[in-house]
């Protein structure tokens, strides 16, 4: 049995036609033996089998998705840190998935008031691996909380993956997130934040590779309840081949969030002949003591940056494999070695110095 | 056909609501052609198949069996001020229409009074050369009935949306213009839109077909009085820019505070073309409004400039759409928004570049004013990219005015008011520049009428 589920809904709905309002997504009722994590963490974090919050975690516009993971998760982890507790070693999470692995995943973490972490959660298998992957990672950060989370998806690229993180920050809480949803075939990536505390800050950073026909969709919303509250949100991204890429954000300034600050910002590079590129950024502004700014570049190499490349030797293919290591570089300064190998191996890149 | 005389008009009125009979009544009170009364049957048809949009303001309070769709004119068109009935007259000359035509600052003018036009007239220097400016029913009866029937509704065609559909069964009154090949006509040409009837909808057509080189400028002005029942205005505008030809549409839009503005407007844009559209949305209740750019052609180009004001109980949901479909087209919009007292300001774009828009360029700007945190102020933009080669930009800042800047300038002796009429009035600057210095003027008046609270 199938169902077809919503998800990754516009904040706001507008023209039908273009379709992105929500997304639709087929997930298949039967599930496999779940694959728990291999886990590295802390003494002092407290782990559990069992979710920490309620359905009702997150005040956002209903989410089938979501819904069905919360209700339906086939592996559950759950961390706590106590108050004051500072971690001076991150939090590494890595499931390795065998082929055609159906799973719902919840990871649920509480960062108790003036604890700091850094988290680092990867998904990773065969490079032609299929799979349904459905995550959920909700997070509560307390008074003066900090944490850098980062998700890493190389899965294979028959997967149909679909990662959402929920943040609910209390007052000065601080919230960094850095997705690289890479691996799949259907990536789905999206982050809804809550600054609920005074001063509270989230900062979300999406970096993708898009190759051959993956299709890409993500969705990222701030809601700014408290004033004096910060929010970044950046997504930096290269379209290659047929590669489809959706990508919604929101800053929402809800009324009595005073001398809030939000900016978005999207730089978008087509290196396909046959990409497909569609960008909705939103600000939704119901206070006037606020700054909400939005941009976003969408384009190729302009022909005085190709032409400074060519007279250096490099036709566009090499052009394009020099913009491709470039944003690898970047990634896999973050990854451990092993890790790093496999997505050199995943895009095919010499790790031979070719200039 | 039963007709009702109201105590407030004495010009007979159609039935509420819509059906066939008073469709059907409306084409044979204007002695139209049998394909166009086909076209409105098939219109309504339409109409009651499509669903109302689940995007956008709610408009639930708008009842369309409610709206008086037709209300005959008390006297036919007149091309002398002199000959329109004195109530009608005094209307538009408290509107300065015929003011602005005596003084030659109008090449041609065309004034519509609820359902039809009462009034047309072209200056000789201007007909001379070919042009035609004339009321569209007019058109279909006296030699352009083929041209006519070949654009009518082909680029907004009944299906495209329900009031759409709606425009194309109950469509009344509207202008025609024809500028031939390689014809420049310097000073614009105006028509204006007077709805005056409580509970009446106005359906007017504007079609404009620029040809090959030639160019023109056209200004449309709408106002109503206010009542406690809705009016509906679903108007439609279809533009025609052939290759090298150039044309500049100008609105400022002062519906009043009951009015559902659901309004369509579209430019099909040939090679080396250019379309430039101003726009000034002030009133309605609730606006629905998107001029829509189709570059078909190379190097064709649009520009769009506009500003929105919301205010107390308004909700205008208005700002532009663009296809570039042919190579080296290029688009800018600009916007500027402020919404004030509850006021609800919506920006709402779309940007397509399809695959045979090589080498194409966008670029969109939309700025927000908050004057309180009582109103709200929403950016929905959306681009959609098919091309490697493409170029695209887009931004948007929403925000308040800078307490300093007020103290400033109140400590160089503005009352508060004023320093904040002056602050907006610079913030919209780029937008009234664009507008010929009347409509600059009245736009500054409405702007000034709106932080005063007084509209």
């Amino acid at each position: 049995m199938k169902y077809t589920l919503e998800t990754n809904q516009l904040a706001v709905p507008t023209w039908n036609k273009f379709n992105l309002n929500t997304r639709k997504i087929t997930l298949s009722a039967e599930k496999s033996t779940p694959i728990a994590p291999i886990i590295t963490a802390p003494a002092e974090v407290k782990q559990g089998k069992a979710p920490l919050f309620t359905n009702k975690f997150i005040d956002i516009l209903p989410n089938a998705v979501i819904d069905y993971v919360q209700n339906e998760p086939t592996q559950v982890n759950s961390f706590s840190l106590p108050e004051g507790t500072v971690l001076t070693v991150p939090i590494t999470i890595n499931f390795n998935l065998p082929d055609e692995q159906k799973q719902n995943t919840i990871l649920d973490f509480h960062l108790a008031k003036d604890s700091v972490a850094e988290i680092n959660i990867v998904f990773y298998g065969d490079k032609y691996q299929g799979g349904e992957i459905n995550n959920l990672f909700r997070l509560q950060l307390l008074e003066n909380a900090k944490v850098t989370v980062r998700t890493f998806n190389l899965l294979g690229r028959r997967c149909q993956y679909c990662e959402n993180v929920l943040a609910v920050l209390a007052e000065n809480a601080q919230f960094s997130l850095e997705q690289t949803p890479l691996g799949g075939k259907e990536t789905l990536a999206a982050a809804y934040v809550q600054l609920d505390g005074q001063k509270s800050r989230s900062h979300i950073q999406n970096r993708y590779i898009g190759i051959d026909e993956q299709q890409l969709d993500f969705n990222y919303s701030t809601k700014h309840f408290a004033p004096d509250t910060h929010s970044e949100t950046y997504l930096q991204g290269i379209l290659f081949d047929q590669a489809e890429k959706v990508s919604r954000a929101t800053i929402d300034f809800i009324r009595g969030c005073k001398k809030a600050v939000g900016i978005e910002n999207e730089n978008v590079l087509l290196l396909g002949e046959n990409v497909k590129n569609k960008s909705v950024p939103l600000i939704l502004c119901g206070e006037d003591d606020v700054q909400g700014t939005h941009g976003t570049s969408i384009g190729s190499l302009n022909e005085e940056q190709s032409f400074y490349l060519q007279t250096r030797g490099l036709d566009t293919e090499e052009q394009n494999t020099l913009l491709l290591d470039t944003a690898l570089s970047y990634i896999k300064q973050k990854l451990s070695p092993e890790l790093a190998t496999k997505l050199n191996d995943y895009y095919e890149v010499d790790t031979d110095d070719k200039l | 056909m039963k007709t009702t005389i109201s105590t407030e008009e004495k010009m007979p009125r159609e039935n509420l609501g819509l059906t066939s009979e008073i469709v059907t009544a409306i084409s044979k009170r204007k002695d139209e052609p049998a394909w166009m009364l086909e076209h409105r049957l098939q219109s309504l048809k339409i109409y009651h198949s499509l669903p109302v949009p689940n995007w956008g303001p709610s408009i639930d309070a708008l009842n369309v069996d409610n709206i008086v769709t037709y209300i005959q004119a008390s006297a036919p068109m007149a091309d002398n001020w002199q000959e329109v009935p004195s109530d009608i007259r005094n209307t538009f000359e408290k509107l300065g229409i015929p003011q602005a035509e005596r003084e030659a600052m109008l090449g041609g003018v065309g004034a519509q009074y609820d359902s039809e036009l009462v009034y047309h007239n072209l200056q000789k220097s201007v007909a001379d050369k070919g042009v035609v400016y004339c009321g569209i029913e007019e058109a279909l009866k006296n030699g352009y009935e083929e041209m006519v029937k070949k654009y009518f509704m082909h680029l907004v065609p009944p299906t495209d949306h329900k009031f759409a559909a709606l425009h194309g069964a109950v469509w009344s009154g509207g202008s025609f213009v024809y500028v031939p090949a390689n014809v420049q006509v310097e000073i614009p040409l105006q028509s204006y839109f007077r709805l005056n009837s409580p509970g009446a909808g106005q359906f007017e057509h504007t079609l404009i077909i620029v040809e090959k080189g030639a160019s023109v400028h056209f200004i449309e002005g709408c106002s109503a009085p206010k009542y406690n029942v809705a009016n509906l205005h679903a108007g439609c505008v279809e533009l025609f820019v052939k290759e090298g030809a150039h044309l500049r549409y100008s609105t400022i839009e002062n519906w009043s505070k009951n009015m559902y503005n659901l309004n369509t407007k579209r430019a099909l844009v040939e090679k080396d073309g250019i379309i430039e559209w101003v726009s000034g949305s002030f009133g309605s209740h609730t606006s629905y409004l998107y001029p829509m750019s189709i570059l078909n052609g190379e190097n064709a180009k649009a520009e769009f400039t506009g500003i929105t004001f919301a205010g107390k109980g308004q909700e205008l949901d208005t700002g532009a759409k663009v296809y570039l479909n042919a190579p080296h087209t290029s688009s800018v919009i600009n916007t500027k928004s402020l919404s004030k007292d509850g006021g609800v300001s919506t920006f709402r774009s779309a940007v397509t570049i399809t695959k045979k828009a090589a080498h194409s360029k966008s670029s969109t700007s939309c700025q927000s004013l908050m004057l309180d945190d009582r109103s709200r102020s929403d950016t929905i933009p959306i681009m959609d990219c098919r091309r490697m080669d493409a170029n695209i930009g887009h931004e948007a800042s929403i925000g308040r005015i800078d307490n300093d800047m007020i103290f400033y300038l109140m400590s160089r002796g503005l009352s508060e008011e004023e320093a904040k009429t002056s602050i907006v009035n610079g913030f919209v600057n780029p937008i009234s520049k664009e507008l010929p210095l009347e409509y600059a003027v009245e736009m500054n008046n409405l702007i000034r009428l709106e932080m005063q609270g007084a509209i």
